[in-house]
């Protein structure tokens, strides 16, 4: 139902606005496909400068995530937790919150389920006496994974809402705090450490806090995709229906007017960190009860939050996009592996492995950059021609 | 050393901050530039000394025409300019600051800038230590420090820009006496940009008065002060007749309030405002209007004072408690401050429109959307990005936003940058509110609309306020004299 307005543009008009705001748009639907040509190309360029036969490259990549059924599974297990990190920063990065420190919030939560492993599974006397099924125990591992990542989400909003510090700066030095953390439990005799063990890790965790998985497929387990696709199902309930959403994405793009709107922007900062830090504890609990895994490890989180935050910068925020952008990151992340080995043996590739990580950050650069050019050579129409022109100030 | 500026025109956007002046500055004399405040006296007197570029227009330097895109090459051309604010560096000390700027090798020769710079305080009889730091200095020490530092830099033409706004009467006193010297004995041309008449009539031989981005006349000093005031302002809108307020309770009573703003603290502020009574407050920029409306809502903490809403006591309340008492502000700037850049008019009543619920009802917010704006005669779509609306449109939409009960209205600046005619449709929604009881508080720079629709007038003034609660006898001129300072 359009509702009646006093002076309707002619029909004429009217098209040729629908037709402007359309090609508004394009540049930005086609910037980032633009920004892949252009890094593909450039990839091309760099490996045919080495002396390297792309396609060889690419039947690496390919090789490596999605040729067999086998691979691709391992894809997924690499690209669950991943994405279940992205959704949270959709919530974080929509209210305009740079949460660099979700590395750290995935740490925290990788120490908070080993830690439910220890009192639950591992401990001869579990709190309150509990005696937990391997249900409950995973059950316990999640709910303090999500607990501690939260925490420390948390700790960077109140930084930020009572303290005044921006939560990028709170947030590199939480994370260099949880990585210090990390060390101390596992390392050089710390309490995490199993006695006379040399190796920074724990010790492998008893069977019964070890995620099911598929039967043909050891290394994946089917609890994380749920816990995923709730975690979507949440996310994308909370942008596209729910009113705090909208609040967020409010606060995002301005959040002196979201205030004096009545937002509560203070309350929302909160617990939007701690939301997103929920998911990345969540995401940390995916790597270290991983099957293949069952430790806590010196790096629990593989870099996998900093991958997280360029998925989410990519698929600019949008809860729709982010399984997608997150899938290609994983792909190249898990094939950008495969290629490495590949650049160390195949003597048709014979490169320098650090090349793998230049790709990578080729595309990534390329696709920003391409979202840059975009803004300055097309930039969004600030003020398309208003319906009306009468209030320019005559005076 | 004579400047002739040539019909410079100078827009931001929709406002045209300048149009079309010409006006010349001869050498040994001290003009007076004149205006309310937005009058273009600051972005001219800006343009011409190289801090920002004019649109069109030329400026010839003793008959040559020079280009400034630089403060630097301004000073090149003699042209200095002494800022609102005093460009200096405040952890470093007052030679430091005095070398600052100064052409010169990589390592400067400090020895030669003591002596240069004590041989100036010595001149003009100013007390600087040259070892001080400047973030002790008063605001009236930094303005001598930067004279010194600009006649340094061999400057002939001196543009002061309020220079006489947060110093002391002694310093007042120096100043004018340095400025008079300036120009009898070394032939200087010195512009004061003011808008206190009693300063442009003791210092200056010559004023042109700005109105609304035009030169709009010039006049020889000494002359009658009501002259300028007449030049200044302009007509005057005649008062509507409207029944007068029987006050009852009051909604707002403010008790010995102390803020401090900018340069100044205002203390002893106490008001009250009853139901359907419509206050203005009147003062310069910067004279603690702003932050007293802010103290009224939440938003601004009071040094002291109380501020009660409906005879509740809420002076260090939240924003949120005081929009719950029924209190709504709009700020004056309404795409930084209380409009969302990228949201359409139907996203902002979904988010404004009270609510229970945890999800968007888009279909009411749709619906009340499209009542509203065609109630407050928004020329959009509900799905228009609400940036893509002109400024009357922006002003309607951030009033029809506003909740329907109100108990207290705060406005900044109501019809800033709006014809007249917008104007007055905002004016008669507002007065449309005030039969409804809401009280209503507002800062303007119009003079003329604070005495069309006032109950009661605040003046602020160099720190104190004077309430004026007759504005029946009131008068723009009278206003204009009152917020110069002239009681």
């Amino acid at each position: 139902m359009a509702p009646t307005i006093r002076q309707r543009p002619s029909s004429s008009a009217r098209t040729g606005a629908t037709w402007r705001y359309v090609l508004d748009l394009l540049p930005a639907i086609l910037a980032p496909f633009f920004g892949i040509a252009a890094a593909l190309l450039i990839i091309v360029l760099i490996l045919e400068w080495q002396g390297a036969d792309p396609q060889v490259a690419w039947d690496y990549v390919y090789e490596g995530t999605l040729e067999s059924a086998a691979k691709r599974a391992d894809l997924v297990a690499f690209w669950m937790p991943l994405a279940v990190a992205s959704f949270g920063l959709v919530l974080t990065y929509t209210a305009g919150l740079w949460n660099i420190g979700v590395e750290g919030q995935i740490m925290m939560g990788a120490i908070g389920a080993t830690w439910a492993v220890r009192l639950f599974a591992e401990s001869s006397s579990p709190p309150l006496g509990l005696r937990l099924g391997r249900d409950g125990i995973l059950f316990m591992c999640f709910v303090f994974a999500a607990l501690t990542g939260a925490l420390w989400a948390f700790l960077a909003g109140v930084l930020k809402t009572r303290g005044g510090v921006n939560e990028i700066f709170s947030g590199v030095a939480l994370n260099f705090i949880a990585q210090t953390f990390n060390m101390y439990l596992i390392s050089n005799g710390g309490p995490w450490q199993p006695p006379g063990s040399r190796a920074t890790e724990t010790a492998r965790f008893p069977e019964n806090a070890r995620l099911p998985s598929f039967e043909e497929y050891r290394r994946l387990s089917p609890t994380t995709i749920y816990i995923t696709i709730g975690a979507f199902v949440v996310v994308a309930l909370i942008m596209y229906v729910s009113r705090w959403g909208l609040q967020l994405r409010a606060q995002g793009k301005n959040r002196k007017s979201a205030f004096l709107l009545g937002v509560r922007t203070d309350r929302n900062t909160l617990l939007a960190m701690a939301a997103c830090g929920s998911m990345a504890g969540l995401a940390g609990a995916f790597r270290v009860l991983a099957p293949d895994v069952t430790k806590l490890t010196a790096t629990p989180s593989g870099g996998i939050g900093f991958l997280a935050i360029l998925v989410v910068l990519l698929a600019s925020m949008s809860a729709i996009l982010t399984p997608f952008v997150s899938f290609v990151f994983a792909v190249l992340s898990k094939g950008g592996q495969r290629l490495e080995s590949g650049f160390q043996w195949d003597h048709d590739l014979l490169l320098d492995r650090s090349l793998v990580r230049v790709l990578q950050s080729t595309i990534v650069l390329m696709v920003v950059l391409a979202f840059g050019a975009r803004n300055r050579f097309f930039p969004p129409h600030s003020a398309q021609p208003a319906v009306d022109d009468e209030d320019v100030d005559r005076t | 050393m004579r400047v002739e500026l040539q019909h410079i025109s100078k827009a931001f956007g929709r406002v045209r901050a300048n149009q079309d002046i010409s006006l010349t500055f001869e050498g040994g004399r001290i003009y007076a530039i004149l205006g309310e405040n937005g009058a273009g006296k600051s972005t001219l007197m800006k343009i011409m000394s190289g801090y920002q570029s004019a649109d069109s227009g030329a400026i010839l330097v003793n008959d040559q025409p020079a280009t400034l895109s630089a403060p630097t090459d301004a000073i090149e051309h003699g042209i200095g300019m002494l800022y609102q604010d005093p460009l200096d560096f405040p952890p470093f000390t007052v030679l430091e600051n005095f070398i600052a700027g100064r052409p010169g090798g990589f390592f400067p020769d400090s020895e030669r800038a003591r002596r240069a710079f004590l041989a100036l305080t010595e001149r003009f009889g100013f007390a600087l230590d040259p070892d001080a730091y400047v973030d002790i200095l008063t605001i009236g020490e930094r303005q001598q420090l930067e004279i010194m530092r600009l006649l340094s830099l061999n400057v002939q033409v001196l543009v002061l820009d309020e220079p006489t706004t947060g110093i002391s009467a002694e310093q007042k006193n120096a100043l004018f006496s340095v400025l008079k010297s300036l120009a009898r004995d070394d032939g200087m041309t010195i512009i004061l940009v003011s808008h206190k008449l009693e300063d442009v009539i003791e210092l200056c031989d010559y004023a042109f008065v700005l109105r609304r981005g035009r030169l709009v006349g010039q006049k020889a000093i000494p002359c009658p002060i009501s002259d300028l005031v007449a030049l200044m302002f302009g007509k005057v809108i005649e008062r509507q007749e409207r029944p007068l307020v029987v006050c009852g309770l009051p909604v707002l009573s403010v008790q010995d309030l102390r803020v401090i703003s900018q340069r100044l603290t205002v203390e002893h502020l106490s008001l009250e405002v009853c139901e359907s009574e419509v206050i203005g407050l009147a003062g310069l920029d910067g004279s603690g209007q702003a932050e007293f409306i802010r103290a009224c809502t939440g938003l601004y903490p009071p040094e002291n004072g109380v501020i009660r809403i409906n005879g509740r006591d809420m002076t260090r309340a939240s924003y949120h408690a005081f929009k719950r008492a029924g209190v709504a502000f709009l700020p004056a700037g309404r795409m930084e401050e209380g409009l969302i850049k990228g949201m359409t008019l139907t996203q902002h009543f979904a988010l404004t429109l009270p609510s229970r619920a945890p999800w968007v009802n888009w279909m009411r917010a749709w619906r009340v959307t499209g009542e509203r704006i065609q109630h407050f005669n928004v020329k959009g779509r509900p799905g228009s990005p609400v940036q893509t609306l002109s400024g009357g449109n922006q002003q309607r939409f951030a009033l029809s936003l506003l909740p329907q009960k109100l108990r207290l209205l705060l406005l900044e600046h109501p019809a800033r940058g709006l014809d007249v005619e917008s104007a007055n449709y905002i004016w008669e929604q507002l007065l449309a509110r005030r039969a409804n009881g809401t009280a209503i508080v507002f800062i303007s720079a119009e003079l003329d609309e604070i005495v069309a629709y006032s109950d009661g007038i605040l003046v602020f003034f160099g720190g104190s306020v004077t309430l004026v609660e007759d504005p029946t006898e009131m008068t723009a001129n009278r206003l204009g004299e009152l917020i110069g300072g002239r009681l």
